[in-house]
Order: structure tokens, then C-alpha cells, then sequence
């Protein structure tokens, strides 16, 4: 048999296959079962809008062709209403147009019926990979927000010009501070963001966005 | 908005009919046949006809050089044989029979019961009956093969116009086809896994046999149904479930369905009496009709895009109806529609409305068209119970 997929972090993971067909519903859950997936299916887009989803690293699988708003359509509104899940299409017969579409809206994969296993298994992989980056990304963004948030305007202002590099002095003769305060602000902006060095702290400033962030 | 279909048909196309060898396309596919006959017919039998006109003129020439009575009623008694030969071969002897014998005893003998004895001679009475008969046979038979090449011209046609419909619903039918295949694939796959696995999970796997074995059944219904459709056969009529018949095109027709996003509603009527008819023709009129109705449905952008297919009991018939919210058509043109190459369609050949028509006369039926308010078009059909 062909190679295994290393689909099972520790981490629970969910399927989500949203098809019309039931033969096609059941075949991909039971595969996705046998691989030790847990697999949600869902008959319409509007089951899968209806249902409550657990807050676990997931992905669709999700037909082209469907009753009502088609695939496509379907993937716009998510990321539109802010689901940002993986998704790998399938559909019976695919022209270059409708894949490059798909491809292009950030499908993970465009997979033609019937459906190749491993294709489907990789794709599968990728996307709760892909899931579960975001979605850690995600979780330690906020995070660093709430340790943001614990910091005092001053600091904040300090801490806005500590990761343009400025040395002490220039940031005191910037702020009006002496470079003593500078110094105090810096290192409770390094405890308060549990940051061990300088680096890491431009770091967090990038993904936090500080620049822009209001003072 | 209105569904245009076309212009009216012109000489040019009854002429291209002309070459199936079937007198008129109306008469092709099976409308108003009765209505124009006589002319179907003369085209049909005036080269027989033309010779043995000529024929019966020679053989009496002798006789109209001595013209008498007798020869006189002979030779208008042939041309009137010849003139009703529309009817069967045994009236056409009557006839015969009986005009000359009245002739005989109400004119000839009491003319010559005068004063003369009779003159009529046995000869010309045997040459004029061995004459007709002889004309009236060949007649006859020439139009009973006229009328099987009609019969099989139709349905040749029927048949092309069968597949040519589902020539272009070759999408909707492998959309079917592939369906149920892709099913079985994933479930092969997932059966192989089930095995594999230490210890083998069988009965997961004998699950997965399960649905590949229903799934294969399902591709197999669908090949079996195109194929029936696209097969050769001369009609049969049996009795027919009007429901099943209806719902097995809605299955083949359900990926284009789908595909043009087209809301279907099916209304059958419970215990709905069978129907004497074959199946397959019977099915090709919904076919056309429904796949009329999505097309027409695929012009509307703004509002719902409806089709209902219903079945009821009316009267001692069985009536399918389809209705869609379509384009619809011009009130003017709702008798026009029905005739051959009468199409809008860029790729139409205009025959499916009239083949339909055609059929559903053919099983002692109508088929007509009404027009939806606000929009849209119903298409009635009635066969009668068995």
C-alpha cells in the first residue's frame, strides 16, 4: 500500500467535506476514517454555515459543483466573513479556468473526481498544516497583544522607537527623557513582553504591527 | 420577454423531407396525416397510377373505336376504381362489381330488353375486373410500403432526435456516471486501508464493499437507462408507470439540473393508473419537454428559476405536466412551436417539439402549450389509462 500520511499530530484535527452526492459524502468519510481523520460531512453549504464548529485545526473539502452558491462562490464568502479554513476543492471535471480561479483565492488544492487517494491525503496533510500554523499564529498573536496592552503609553511610545534601532540617548533626546528613564522604560518593556533580547523584540514590534499601532 | 422559435417552415425543407421519401414534413412527423391524404397519396402512387391509367386506356382503346354503351361504362367504371383506390382492395372490387351490375340491369338490359337481347358479353366484364383488381392490388401495396418507410423514417428520426438530446446532455450524463464512480474509488481506497491496518478492521471494510456494490449498482441503472434510450428498437407498447418513467429523466437530467442552478419540484400523484405506451418514446417526450424547460430557464438572470414536474389523473388520462419560469413564448407562436424545423435555438434542429407531438399522437394523446403568468411556459401532455 502506498505510503502513510503523517496526518496525526497529537492535536485533534477535523474534516469538513461538503458535497451533494451522498455517495461521494460517505466514500470520503469512511477514507478519511480509515487514516484516522475525524470527518464532519455535510449535505450543503448552509448545514456547514448551520453547524457548530469546534475550535480545532480543521479544512474543507468542498464540491465546485453544488446546489445553490457554486464551490467558488462558497469560498469567497467564507474568507469574506472571516473563516479563514483551508480549502481543497473537487470537482468532476475541472478546466484550466475554474482551477486557476480556486488556485488563485488560495484553494489549497484542486483535486478532479474521482479522486486520487494520495493527492487527496497530501492535500489533506497540507491543509491542516496550514490550519494549524494560522491558527497558532493566530494564538500567539493575540497573546502578544495582551501583553501589549499591559504597557503604559510611555513605554509604548519607547518601545516604537527601541525597534528603529535608536540608541538610548537619541530616544531620550527624542521623548524629552533622560537616558536613565529610557533605560527603566526599556526593561520593563523586555519583561512585559517577555522578550529575552533586542531582536526579539523588533520581532514582536513586526508582527504586532507597532509602527502603525496608536500610542 | 418571449421565447422566439424560429420562422415558419418553407418549401425548401418540405423538399429536403421530400428526400426521406416521406411526402411532407407534417406528414413525416405525423401530423395532420389525415388531414392531407390525398395529397400524400397521389404523390405516392402517381407513377403507378400514371401507368396504369395509360394501361387501362390501351386495353379499352379497341373497344372505344366501336363505342357502345357497354365499353362506356367499363372505361368510366375503371377511371372511378382507379379514383377510390384510397379504399381497400376488397371495397374496391365491390364497388366495381356492384356499379356494373346496376349499370347492366338498370341501363343496358333495359335498353336492349327493347327489342335486342342484351349485347353485354362476358370478355370485357372478366378483362375489366382482372384489370382493376390487378391495379388495385399493386396499388395497395405500394402504399403499405409507402407507409412502412414513413413508419421507419419516423422512427429513425425519433431516434436521432433521442440522441441528438442526449448528445447534448452528454454533460449531465457523465456528471452521473462519474459521481457514483468517484464513490467507489474513495471506498476502494478506504477498504484497502481497513485491511491493511493491524488488526484488519473487516467490518469497516465489509461496509465499504457495501457502498462500492451500491454505488456500482447506481452507475449501472444510469449506463442502462442511456443506453435504452439510444437503443434501436421498434416500439413496444406495454404498460407503463408514468412516475418511474418520469423520475428515472429527471436523474439523468439532474446534473444539468443542477448545473444551470434550476430549482426542480416533483409532484406525483400517488396510484397514478398505468398507462399503454412505449416506455422509451414516452420518456423522450418528458426528456425533450424538461430539457426545453432548463434551456429556457438558463435566459433568466433576475428571479426564480422553477421547474415543476407534475403527473395527474384527468379523466381516463394520465397528464404530465412541465412547468417552468423561463423565457416562455409568443402567444402567436404557441401552435407555430410544434412544427418541424421550426427552432430558436442556434444549435436546434427544431424537431423536438414536433417528434414529441408526433409521439404522443402516436399513443392516442395531446400535447399542447400554455402560457405562465408572469412568466414562463407550461407543456401539457395526456396518454390515455391501459
Amino acid at each position: 500500500m502506498s505510503k502513510q500520511p503523517v496526518v496525526l499530530e497529537t492535536d485533534p484535527a477535523v474534516v469538513f467535506v461538503i458535497d451533494d452526492d451522498a455517495s461521494i459524502r460517505e466514500a470520503l468519510e469512511d477514507l478519511l476514517a480509515s487514516v484516522g481523520l475525524e470527518v464532519r460531512t455535510f449535505a450543503s453549504t448552509q448545514d456547514f454555515v448551520q453547524a457548530k464548529r469546534d475550535d480545532v485545526a480543521s479544512c474543507i473539502i468542498l464540491d465546485v459543483r453544488l446546489p445553490g452558491a457554486s464551490g467558488l462562490e462558497f469560498q469567497r464568502q467564507l474568507s469574506e466573513s472571516g473563516v479563514q479554513l483551508p480549502v481543497i476543492f473537487i470537482s468532476g471535471y475541472g478546466d484550466v479556468p475554474m482551477t486557476v480561479r480556486a488556485m488563485k483565492s488560495g484553494a489549497v488544492e484542486f483535486l478532479t473526481k474521482p479522486i486520487r487517494e494520495q493527492e487527496l491525503l497530501d492535500a489533506v496533510n497540507i491543509a491542516i498544516g496550514r490550519d494549524r500554523l494560522a491558527r497558532r499564529n493566530a494564538s500567539t498573536l493575540a497573546e502578544l497583544r495582551v501583553r501589549y496592552s499591559a504597557l503604559t503609553p510611555r513605554e509604548r511610545d519607547v518601545f516604537a522607537l527601541v525597534v528603529t534601532g535608536l540608541p538610548n540617548k537619541l530616544i531620550g533626546a527624542k521623548l524629552d527623557l533622560s537616558e536613565m528613564t529610557v533605560k527603566v522604560h526599556r526593561s520593563q518593556i523586555t519583561r512585559k513582553m517577555r522578550a529575552r533580547s533586542v531582536v526579539e523584540l523588533v520581532r514582536i514590534a513586526d508582527r504586532l504591527g507597532v509602527s502603525n499601532l496608536p500610542s | 420577454m418571449a421565447r422566439r422559435w424560429g420562422q415558419q417552415s418553407s418549401d425548401p425543407r418540405d423538399q429536403a423531407v421530400g428526400l426521406t421519401s416521406a411526402p411532407r414534413s407534417d406528414e413525416l412527423i405525423g401530423r395532420s396525416t389525415t388531414r392531407s391524404w390525398p395529397i400524400a397519396l397521389w404523390r405516392r402512387l402517381r407513377l403507378p397510377m400514371g401507368g396504369s391509367v395509360a394501361l387501362v386506356t390501351l386495353s379499352y382503346a379497341s373497344y372505344a373505336v366501336h363505342l357502345d354503351f357497354t365499353t362506356a361504362a367499363f372505361l368510366l367504371l375503371t377511371l372511378l376504381s382507379i379514383l377510390s383506390l384510397g379504399g381497400s382492395f376488397a371495397i374496391s372490387i365491390l364497388l366495381s362489381i356492384v356499379a356494373i351490375v346496376s349499370l347492366d340491369y338498370l341501363f343496358v338490359a333495359p335498353l336492349f330488353s327493347l327489342g335486342v337481347t342484351s349485347q353485354v358479353d362476358i370478355m370485357p366484364l372478366v378483362a375489366f375486373l382482372s384489370t382493376s383488381s390487378i391495379i388495385t392490388m399493386l396499388a395497395a401495396s405500394a402504399r403499405k410500403k409507402a407507409e412502412d418507410e414513413l413508419r421507419e423514417t419516423r422512427a429513425a428520426l425519433a431516434r436521432f432526435a433521442r440522441v441528438a438530446t442526449l448528445g447534448e446532455l452528454t454533460a449531465s450524463i457523465a456528471h452521473e456516471v462519474n459521481q457514483p464512480l468517484a464513490g467507489v474509488v474513495s471506498s476502494g481506497n478506504a477498504c484497502l486501508r481497513w485491511l491493511a491496518a493491524e488488526p484488519p478492521n473487516v467490518e469497516r471494510a465489509s461496509q465499504s464493499v457495501i457502498r462500492i456494490i451500491r454505488d456500482a449498482n447506481r452507475v449501472s441503472d444510469v449506463v442502462q437507462r442511456v443506453r435504452s434510450l439510444v437503443k434501436n428498437t421498434p416500439p413496444a407498447m406495454v404498460s407503463v408507470n408514468v412516475n418511474e418513467a418520469a423520475l428515472e429523466i429527471t436523474v439523468l437530467l439532474r446534473g444539468e439540473i443542477e448545473r444551470n442552478k434550476v430549482a426542480l419540484t416533483i409532484d406525483l400523484a400517488e396510484n397514478l393508473p398505468f398507462v399503454l405506451a412505449d416506455r422509451v418514446q414516452l420518456q423522450q417526450v418528458i426528456m425533450n419537454l424538461t430539457a426545453n424547460a432548463v434551456e429556457a430557464l438558463q435566459a433568466v438572470n433576475e428571479g426564480p428559476r422553477d421547474l415543476r414536474l407534475s403527473t395527474r389523473r384527468a379523466g381516463s388520462e394520465v397528464l404530465v405536466a412541465i412547468q417552468d419560469t423561463g423565457v416562455g413564448f409568443e402567444q402567436s407562436s404557441a401552435t407555430d412551436i410544434f412544427k418541424a424545423f421550426y427552432t430558436t435555438k442556434s444549435e436546434g434542429m427544431g424537431m423536438g417539439l414536433a417528434i414529441s407531438r408526433s409521439i404522443v399522437e402516436s399513443h392516442g394523446g395531446r400535447l399542447w402549450a400554455e402560457e405562465n403568468r408572469p412568466r414562463g411556459a407550461t407543456f401539457n401532455f395526456t396518454v390515455p389509462i391501459l
